[in-house]
């Protein structure tokens, strides 16, 4: 049975400035809780993290938890994917916040059956993954991610498929990209800019 | 940009010369467009045609008050000698058009497709008889010697991105790339060309595309709409309905991008040329 893992990094965006820390924290979790509802209706899901906040989160939800190594983005995933069971699996970044079932469902129809779908950000990292299996996986994540995940696929004798819609696009980088995600996040990361809103004007 | 459109189906209607893809291309390009009825002139009128059906004039081709007046314009010059090409330009700058349409050539160049029912003139078959006919060989009469409009080729070897539009390999694609010097520009590109299917789910949203697919290919998949381009494109944009097809594509060198592909209002469009182009250059 196919499965989910979301990597989770506890610190809140750090490119979230000029909010304080505590806002970039609560902005993080809401876009997280987002993304695991739509990951959830579909799959099962695991987080990986290494935060309280998020951990009770995953719980709620009914997803499984797996501790952070704190080796960067690259280890969580293999520590997630090292939980899960052999097969098909998606790796989903937690700053979503517009994702769908819907498209997380077109992204596991997308994988190829040996080799990985890729959903790339703008600047070409890497936003989710589809994987034939989680052997597919390597720690490759950072400028240029998505074509050294292609290229590593086409080693492994594998084929990928680019997969290119709109909330698997929508990566959460800055403050700007989270105001334009407005109106098609979903209700945490709505809620939460609602009341960061009412702060800023009291 | 540059806008390179088919001519294919031009045709001569009451004396006219009409080019109903160039004018499809600049009256959707320049807000002009019928949406809801897909082709022509939106808040079109119908005064013309009917004296003329009443005259016993020419009266199966669907052309508006509106449409009447480029058509008027645009022969007039083609007659004083003016190319097509300059004339398509002036038309356009005179619609505020702010990027480039060119036709594919200057030179008659005409589709004709083989079906049972014999050699049927692309407008016969598509409009006259409702594309009901079978098609077995499409044929491009006097594509030998056409050569591409003034423009193409500088445009296709300066682009930074060329994208194959959602439209019909065979008869709206096809006549561009049966210019040789086209087909020759394509085939040497130093950047990527990127193809969008037609196809949603195995079918065309509107016209024959599938059908054709089905019997000239062999199938109604990503794969199918890919061969009509071989050794053309670097990537084809396929629907999420087709997904789970999406894989055969790199057997063929052809990276598949997977995207919503139906264009239901300009923001739907917007977003699916973003999604290409952006996906296009994150794996350049």
């Amino acid at each position: 049975m196919a499965a989910i893992v979301v990597p989770f990094r506890s610190a809140g965006k750090r490119r979230l400035t000029p909010l304080p820390e505590d806002l970039r924290a609560s902005l993080a979790l809401a876009m997280l809780a987002d993304v695991l509802s739509a990951c959830t209706a579909e799959l099962s899901t695991f987080v990986v993290t290494g935060d309280e906040a998020a951990r009770s989160l995953a719980e709620q939800v009914g997803a499984a938890v797996v501790d952070d190594p704190s080796g960067g983005q690259g280890a969580a995933v293999a520590a997630g994917l090292r939980a899960v069971d052999d097969g098909l699996v998606l790796v989903v970044n937690a700053d979503l916040p517009t994702v769908t079932p819907g498209e997380l469902r077109t992204l596991l129809q997308a994988t190829p059956a040996h080799g990985n779908a890729l959903a790339p950000a703008a600047d070409g990292t890497t936003n989710a993954l589809g994987l034939s299996a989680p052997s597919l996986f390597a720690p490759l994540y950072g400028a240029g991610s998505a074509e050294r995940f292609r290229a590593h696929a086409a080693r492994l004798g594998g084929r990928s498929v680019t997969v290119a819609l709109p909330g698997l696009l929508a990566d959460v980088d800055s403050y700007e990209d989270l105001l334009r995600s407005g109106r098609r996040a979903g209700p945490r990361t709505r809620a939460a800019l609602s009341s960061l809103h009412a702060e800023a004007l009291s | 940009m540059t806008v390179i459109g088919n001519v294919g189906d031009d045709l001569e209607v009451l004396g006219l010369h009409v080019s109903p893809d160039l004018d499809s291309l600049l009256y959707t390009l320049t807000g002009r467009a019928d949406e809801e009825r897909g082709w022509g002139r939106a808040g079109e009128t119908w005064n013309a045609l009917e004296t003329a059906a009443e005259l016993g004039g020419e009266a199966w081709f669907r052309l508006g008050d509106r449409d009447l007046g480029l058509h008027l314009v645009r022969t007039q010059a083609l007659r004083a000698g003016e190319p097509l090409s300059a004339v398509t330009a002036r038309l356009a700058h005179a619609f505020g058009f702010r990027a480039a349409l060119l036709p594919a050539t200057d030179d008659r160049l005409r589709t004709w497709l083989e079906t049972p029912a014999g050699p049927l003139d692309f407008q016969t078959w598509f409009v006259a008889r409702g594309h009901r006919d079978d098609v077995d060989a499409v044929r491009f009469r006097g594509a030998e010697g056409a050569q591409a409009a003034p423009g193409v080729l500088a445009a296709l070897e300066g682009a930074d991105l060329i994208v194959l539009a959602p439209s019909n390999p065979y008869v709206s694609i096809g006549p561009i790339l049966a210019v040789a010097g086209i087909r020759a520009a394509l085939a040497r590109r130093s950047v990527q060309c990127v193809a969008v299917s037609p196809l949603i789910g195995g079918r065309a949203v509107r016209g024959p595309a599938d059908r054709m697919l089905a019997r000239l290919a062999g199938g109604t998949g990503p794969t199918e709409v890919a061969s009509c381009y071989a050794g053309l494109i670097d990537a084809l944009v396929l629907d999420e309905a087709d997904a789970g097809e999406a894989d055969g594509l790199e057997e063929l060198g052809i990276r598949p991008i997977v995207t919503e592909t139906l264009m239901r209002d300009a923001a739907a469009a917007r977003r699916l040329a973003e999604a290409a182009l952006g996906a296009a250059g994150a794996l350049r």
